[in-house]
């Protein structure tokens, strides 16, 4: 296994886990995989089909549990059993199709799960501040869909079903983004300003997951790339040392050998 | 300028297809008054609403498994069984419970069955269908013995007891009340709306933090307090308990929740319209007993008016949908 790390010496992780192993039934989806990302740092995670990515993030958020290993935050050991855990530690997830509820409006879905409520009645939703700052972080996010927060999710275009999920972890300001393909379907300006959007995160020292079937989209934005295949950790290697070519050259000797190794 | 008037028509249009279930029930009103002019006394509009009200709060707990994308083909059984329990509970006891207290005996035995269904479908991932359809028989099979076979005459029951359901004035206020109050629930308060999330996806709901199984259990419990409430409401209005009460609101409760505009696939519509349903099958149960209809064609009848109405409401859903994708 070929493997180079970004050492942030003396700097604990924000979240890291260790030799985590998941079984679906049978099949061994996650291998002892290991993983850390610091504060503020942006990891492409990266890899075929069925390689791992999402159950690994999905561990991390909560929504699968995994049958062995380690997680610890901010060096101190931790469990994540549901996703209300993964959301007191600050652990966002912005799964795009998981995440919407098509029969109900776009304010309702930016605040799924934490809806606002009225200060002086805790018990009767507050929809007029949920719509407003609605509004308010579509209209940032440059989408049209600004205009009407009532609007049913199930009208809307791709990229503006992005946009709501991207819109999610703008505006609970969390400690980790988990962003699952969050290019897909998106035109040009839409890509661009998803990137801009994790260049923000950053800036306000936000760690982020950025999950992608190719090395292209993530290689902008990316500090660190991480490879999965087949359930296993392949490559974890700092972008800064290699260029694009390089590093696709990487991923390809090592899945080429990874799958040799199987046939 | 033209735009906006395209778009305040488009809005109106969908503002009666919303809530169609009104505009409906006024226009049969109509005919059917037209018919048989009694129909326009005040007196007689009073008594539809009056005759309504016991099976509108089991269309209420239909309506919310409804919106929770699931259903209850339970409801008439429990509505059945806690009016018999609580009502046998009553004539041996009555000495011993205040009869200020004997008014939430059915909402509690009610609530009870209620947590029994949903704590299988909650809990053990059960398939609604099946469960309900399991605990209907129960709970009827349930009912005829504890009954022995008898109706429970008014001499047995406390006064106070029947009064909720017995006196127009009283029937009409709560159930006005309490539908306002639920409609409140589920539009205003987070619980409320987690009820339409569970019933738009449950996976999605289990992503964002929204426990299906907790939420699912709430339901069943919601729709088995309904029932408790439906069943006071049914004793009151035949100032006894029949062996047969119940036995004929499971149909009734999903025309009239799918005519008020609640879809089948969840997470969609509104109890005041659901209330509109009940409302508009008032009136057409009342014309038919006024027409002197068998009580066998009226079952002929029901049937029918399902179907309709499911077919109706997936009309109403593509003309929807086509007009707001154009807003």
């Amino acid at each position: 296994m070929k493997t180079s790390n970004e050492q942030r010496i003396g700097e604990t992780p924000l979240l890291e886990l260790r030799n985590i192993h998941k079984f679906y039934g049978k099949i061994h989806a996650l291998k002892g995989v290991d993983f850390r990302i610091y504060e503020g740092e942006i990891v492409g995670l990266i890899g075929d089909n069925g390689a791992g990515k999402s159950t690994l993030v999905k561990i991390i958020a909560g929504v699968v549990n995994r049958d062995e290993g380690e997680i610890y935050y901010k060096g101190k050991k931790i469990d994540i059993r549901t996703v209300k855990d993964a959301r007191r530690l600050g652990i966002e997830i912005a799964f795009q199709e998981m995440t919407l509820i098509d029969s109900l409006d776009v304010g309702l879905n930016i605040f799924l799960g934490r809806e606002l409520v009225n200060t002086s009645f805790p018990f009767i939703l507050d929809y007029k501040t949920m719509y407003t700052k609605s509004r308010e972080i579509l209209n940032n996010l440059g989408l049209k869909v600004a205009d009407n927060p009532r609007r049913e999710v199930r009208f809307l275009s791709g990229g503006e079903r992005q946009g709501i999920v991207v819109a999610r972890s703008m505006l609970f300001k969390s400690k980790l983004v988990i962003l699952d393909e969050p290019t897909r379907n998106l035109s040009v300006a839409g890509v661009r300003m998803v990137l801009d959007f994790i260049r923000s995160l950053k800036k306000e020292a936000i760690a982020c997951i950025f999950i992608s079937h190719t090395l292209h989209h993530v290689y902008d934005v990316a500090d660190r790339i991480v490879l999965l295949s087949r359930g296993e950790k392949l490559l974890d290697v700092p972008k800064q040392n290699y260029t694009l070519e390089e590093l696709e050259n990487m991923i390809l000797q090592t899945t080429f050998s990874s799958r040799s190794f199987y046939e | 300028m033209s735009s906006s008037t395209i778009q305040t028509r488009q809005r109106l249009v969908l503002f009666a297809i919303e809530n169609v279930a009104w505009p409906l029930f006024i226009i049969i009103y109509l005919i059917l008054g037209f018919i048989k002019p009694i129909m326009f006394s005040p007196t007689y509009f009073l008594y539809i609403l009056y005759l309504t009200i016991p099976l509108g709060f089991a269309i209420i707990a239909q309506a919310i498994c409804l919106i929770g994308g699931v259903l209850d083909l339970s409801i008439g059984s429990i509505v059945g069984f806690s009016a018999m329990l609580s009502g046998l509970i009553l004539k041996e006891y009555s000495n011993l419970i205040p009869s200020s207290l004997s008014l939430l005996l059915p909402l509690l035995i009610g609530i009870l069955c209620g947590m029994f269904n949903g704590f299988f479908i909650g809990f053990f991932r059960l398939s609604p269908f099946i469960v309900t359809l399991a605990t209907m028989m129960v709970f009827q099979g349930l009912k005829i013995i504890i009954s022995g076979g008898f109706t429970i005459p008014a001499g047995y029951l406390p006064e106070l007891y029947l009064l909720p359901g017995s006196d127009l004035t009283i029937s009409i206020t709560s159930f006005i009340v309490i539908s306002a109050a639920v409609w409140f629930f589920l539009k205003y308060t987070r619980k409320g709306i987690h009820i339409y999330v569970i019933g738009g996806d449950q996976n999605v709901a289990y992503m964002m933090g929204i426990d299906p199984r907790w939420m699912l259990f709430l339901i069943f419990a919601l729709s088995g307090l309904f029932s408790g409430v439906s069943a006071l409401f049914y004793t009151g209005f035949n100032r006894s308990v029949p062996i047969t009460l119940g036995n004929e609101i499971l149909f009734p409760s999903f025309a009239a929740a799918i005519i008020g505009g609640i879809s089948l696939r969840g997470g969609r519509g509104s109890i005041i319209n659901a209330v509109g349903g009940a409302l508009l099958l008032g009136v057409i149960e009342a014309f038919l007993v006024t027409f002197a209809i068998s009580p066998e064609a009226r079952i002929v009848g029901y049937g029918f008016m399902v179907l309709i109405a499911i077919l109706f409401n997936q009309f109403r859903e593509s003309l929807r949908d086509s007009i707001l994708r154009r807003i």
